[in-house]
């Protein structure tokens, strides 16, 4: 990655949010350098589907069925030998063999906010750091801020923000999962007339620049340069999902949100965008945990199996990483309202593609759920293993545009090598 | 509670003692220049020139959105630009403040920080609740002190008292509670205490389930119908486990020596040691909030954070004990702290930088331009488009007004969702988002307004009036400022060449309301 281009992206950063426009002025393009190295399976592009709320691992991915803390959910055989999953992930069970489930996932922080934001950048919340997201350094790493379609997708929710990457690496957020984005045609007006608008407004924002001098600005100038090149965007007809034919209507039940979301997601990897967040909510189970989860899971399950399913058969999984997490999981004791509560002890994460070998179990945790037992996982051990995923040297450091470096992950981070082994 | 140990607060206490004989009330405008002085004292340690004082309309533009939560109305601006008082700004400000349009933007402020924004089933209908339990507080001018107090002890039926719609709100955990009324009311983030002892600040796993144990054993009922009273009630002994652990704690202030609190009112016991005069930790927190409101940064920031700002040093320390002690002295009188606010000349400053402080970012030297909130934004759309005429007009018809209420409330909403931030919480720097600019490019409440019949951009492509002088409604209508020579020229060849003059207006409209310049706070 240390083409003299990226060099002097670096050193643009460093002077501030001002030289970043410089930057993306002069056009460089990141994927250019990137498709040189991409002879090994490397990702170019990641799905994170976000279970918000903090999906319980011993009802999903690390059942315990028979103990005193398993709940009422039984484990059943998968596609890869010896791993079993919760009965209520059928599907998924059918494409373990592409999948890796990690166990011995373990972090501290127990409260909603702060640990949606460890899991999205890898870092806890300090005052006077505003870290990046993963998509928003994905799409840093990856994306062409030229392209047609924004490089940072986020469907049914909002993700995180760009942080210190600054407001070019926001995500686009897309409510209405599976319709196109909302005011996408101009009102009222025909074609001429809306050029003629556009141009008067350009000129009419030249004068208002001369006099100013922030950031701020340039940002919002920014944002309409892409909302209008998104009205222009032939591409934007893949978050129409109206058209799916019956087979994926079936396969992702194009009926609930999250299937609309994980197909439209697939699509827009398939036209290029290189970082696209689905959210599954709702996993924030302090009460009724069986009825809930089981619900969920029937969201969940036909979804992320069609879409790791047609990744594959389509030839894009080598170069997809599919990252499935929330935030924490949730406590093995099972409370007096039949609930499970926050739990960053001791949790699941699991993921397929970009090179991760599938059919395998990394870690586990005591008989009771309440510990880690063998080979935990730091989320700085997770993001260092997403970088190498897409070719990125964990180690790698951006600049803030206080010139304070920050690396991608910590370098006490390990990559785990079983992953890709 | 617990912020004994807090750097920060150590800290300002030993300014305090320096600054220990400014209780008595001195006039809004002294104070505000005392605070003016401590400002200037650090640009010129730290070499910096202020920017000059903004013009008359961004003032009044400034004024207007901050305490209306709308720009000004043509004749709002055209009388202000007119007036020759030198003091005419205090003035603008002193009408302002209390005035009509205060109380409904700030209890929507209020209720976003108590709340949050996020909507729909229950959380709107205690949103609006709250909203207008906050309506009538600010109305009356209540003190602070008496509005957290009541917001922290609020019992009963919401028929009686719709103060309860805040911690029902939150009241499906003990923890949830104590947490948000931390963040709000002290500033701090305790819930990371949750489940390990605080990873910056010396708070207690313990501690924090003492403070949750105020909140033990709330019910909340919940309406069978929807326009049927909520109840909040609380029983048990205020004794919480430690999950996964043996250990059980009770109720305990952990700020000062309070008693141990079993009994069912124990909440009182805590909202009366939190408000209480010599807590300076809760005037410190809001003064925080109050200030970043204004300037776009608190003396410490994260501003719901304050703990995680500990370690920076308050730089400006001085003026924020001078606004603390006079926030006490005067009885927590809200309005009075926004009109010293409103009234130094930092807020009053100008965005255009000088040579020396182009990079500032942290000394206030200059303004520095935020995008308006949405709230801000569509009631500005609102006010510009006539909407409220439309309503009223209605009305006079013997109509309702209805439909447009609807329409707008219903837009405000699907507006506000455009808006990416997390959490949909409580956010001091919206940027604009793709979904938020195709809104008000494209969307139909941006443009009726410069389409509708008899709406005002219509009247004035239809009126008689020279085109310079329709030129200069039009931007004082919605930008609050005459427009430049150059403007004049590039938009009446824009509308001399436009398929038909209503057109050509609807188009110059059009831009302005999508500018910078109209999404910004500047």
């Amino acid at each position: 990655m240390d083409t003299p281009e990226h060099l002097s992206r670096k050193d643009f950063l460093k002077v501030g949010a001002g030289g970043i426009v410089g930057v993306i002025m002069a056009g460089t393009n990141p994927v250019m350098a990137m498709r040189k190295i991409a002879a090994q399976k490397r990702a170019k592009a990641c799905i994170l589907l976000w279970m918000g709320g903090g999906p319980s691992q011993l009802d999903t991915f690390d059942p315990k069925p028979d103990t005193m803390n398993g709940g009422m959910f039984k484990a059943i055989r998968t596609a890869a030998k010896g791993i079993r999953i919760s009965e209520h992930l059928p599907k998924v069970a059918e494409q373990m063999r592409e999948l890796a489930i990690i166990r011995s996932m373990t972090s501290r922080e127990g409260n909603h906010d702060r640990a949606s934001y460890l899991l999205h950048t890898g870092y806890t919340p300090q005052a006077t750091v505003q870290y990046a997201s993963l998509g928003a350094m994905i799409s840093f790493e990856m994306g062409d801020l030229n392209a047609e379609l924004p490089s940072f997708i986020s469907i049914n929710g909002s993700s995180a923000g760009p942080g210190f990457l600054g407001p070019r690496y926001r995500p686009l957020v897309i409510g209405n999962a599976g319709q196109m984005p909302g005011n996408i045609k101009p009102y009222g007006i025909n074609e001429i007339r809306q050029y003629k608008r556009w141009r008067l407004l350009d000129r009419f924002e030249d004068s208002f620049d001369k006099r100013r001098d922030s950031s701020a600005i340039v940002a919002h100038r920014d944002v309409y340069e892409k909302a209008q090149r998104l009205m222009e965007s032939k591409l934007t007809k893949v978050f129409d999902v109206s058209n799916a034919g019956s087979k994926q209507v079936r396969r992702y039940k194009l009926d609930n949100y999250f299937g609309r979301g994980c197909l439209v997601a697939k699509r827009l990897i398939e036209v290029g965008v290189p970082f696209v967040e689905v959210q599954l909510g709702g996993w924030d189970t302090h009460s009724d945990v069986f009825n809930s989860v089981s619900g969920l899971s029937s969201q969940l399950d036909p979804a992320f199996a069609a879409l790791v399913e047609e990744l594959r058969a389509d030839g894009m999984l080598d170069e997809t990483l599919v990252v499935w997490m929330g935030e924490f999981g949730r406590t093995p004791r099972i409370n007096e309202r039949g609930g499970r509560d926050h739990f960053p002890g001791a949790w699941s994460v699991v993921m397929a593609g970009g090179g991760v070998s599938g059919g395998q179990v990394i870690g586990s945790t005591s008989d009771d759920g309440m510990e880690v037992k063998d080979n935990p996982v730091q989320v700085q051990d997770l993001f260092a293993s997403i970088g190498q995923s897409f070719g990125i040297d964990p180690k790698k450091e951006l600049v803030t545009p206080e010139g304070r470096p920050i690396a991608f992950a910590k370098k006490d981070a390990k990559v785990i090598d079983q992953l890709f082994g | 509670m617990l912020m004994l140990r807090f750097q920060f607060i150590s800290i300002l206490c030993c300014a305090t003692m320096i600054s220990g004989s400014a209780l008595a009330i001195v006039p809004e405008e002294i104070l505000a220049e005392q605070i003016d002085q401590q400002f200037a004292e650090l640009w010129k340690r730290k070499g910096l020139t202020p920017s000059k004082l903004c013009t008359d309309s961004e003032f009044l533009r400034r004024a207007y959105l901050h305490v209306n939560g709308r720009v000004p109305t043509l004749a709002e601006v055209e009388t202000f630009l007119k007036d020759e008082a030198p003091d005419k700004r205090n003035q603008v400000i002193n009408a302002l403040v209390g005035g009509p349009g205060y109380a409904e933007h700030w209890a929507n402020v209020w209720t976003i920080r108590l709340n949050g924004r996020q909507r729909g089933g229950e959380n709107e209908t205690l949103f609006y609740m709250l909203y207008d339990w906050f309506e009538e507080q600010l109305t009356r001018n209540t003190p602070y002190d008496a509005i957290a107090g009541q917001l922290i002890s609020a019992q009963g039926s919401s028929s009686q008292d719709r103060s309860i719609a805040f911690l029902a709100r939150w009241s499906e955990s003990p923890q949830n509670m104590a947490g948000r009324v931390s963040k709000v009311f002290l500033g701090v983030r305790m819930q990371c205490a949750q489940c390990h002892d605080h990873p910056y600040e010396d708070v207690k796993q313990e501690e924090f389930w003492e403070t949750a144990a105020f909140f033990q054993g709330i019910r909340v009922q919940r309406p069978r119908r929807g326009s049927a009273p909520w109840r909040l009630s609380q029983s048990g002994n205020g004794r919480l486990r430690i999950p996964d652990t043996d250990k059980t704690l009770s109720a305990r202030y952990i700020l000062g020596d309070a008693p141990i609190a079993k009994q069912a009112e124990r909440r009182r016991v805590l909202s009366n040691a939190l408000t209480a005069a010599d807590n300076r930790y809760f005037s410190l927190a809001l003064v925080n909030w109050m200030w970043a409101q204004f300037m776009g940064r608190g003396m410490i920031n994260p501003v719901d954070d304050m703990s995680l700002g500990a370690r920076q040093r308050p730089m400006h320390r001085a003026a924020y004990n001078l606004l603390t002690d006079d926030f006490i002295a005067a009885n927590f009188d809200l309005q009075r702290l926004m009109r010293v606010i409103m009234k130094t000349e930092i807020f009053q400053r100008s965005a255009e930088p000088n040579g020396t402080n182009r990079f500032d970012r942290t000394h206030l030297s200059k303004a520095s331009p935020r995008a308006m909130t949405p709230e801000q934004l569509l009631n500005s759309i609102v006010e510009i488009g006539g909407f409220n005429d439309m309503v009223t007009n209605s009305m006079n018809r013997g109509g309702t007004g209805g439909q447009y209420v609807r329409r707008l409330r219903q837009q405000m909403k699907t507006f506000i969702t455009l808006y990416d931030n997390d959490e949909m919480g409580e956010v001091l720097d919206f940027q604009g988002t793709i979904p938020q600019a195709l809104f008000m490019m494209n969307s139909d409440i941006a443009n009726r307004f410069v389409t509708y019949e008899n709406s005002p951009i219509s009247n004035i492509a239809e009126s008689r009036e020279g085109m310079k002088t329709r030129m200069e409604e039009l931007s004082l209508r919605i930008l609050s400022r005459p427009a430049t020579a150059g403007e004049r020229r590039r938009f009446r060849n824009h509308v001399n060449n436009a398929e038909s003059k209503l057109q050509g207006f609807q188009d110059v409209a059009w831009v302005m309301l999508n500018s910078t310049e109209f999404f910004y706070i500047h």
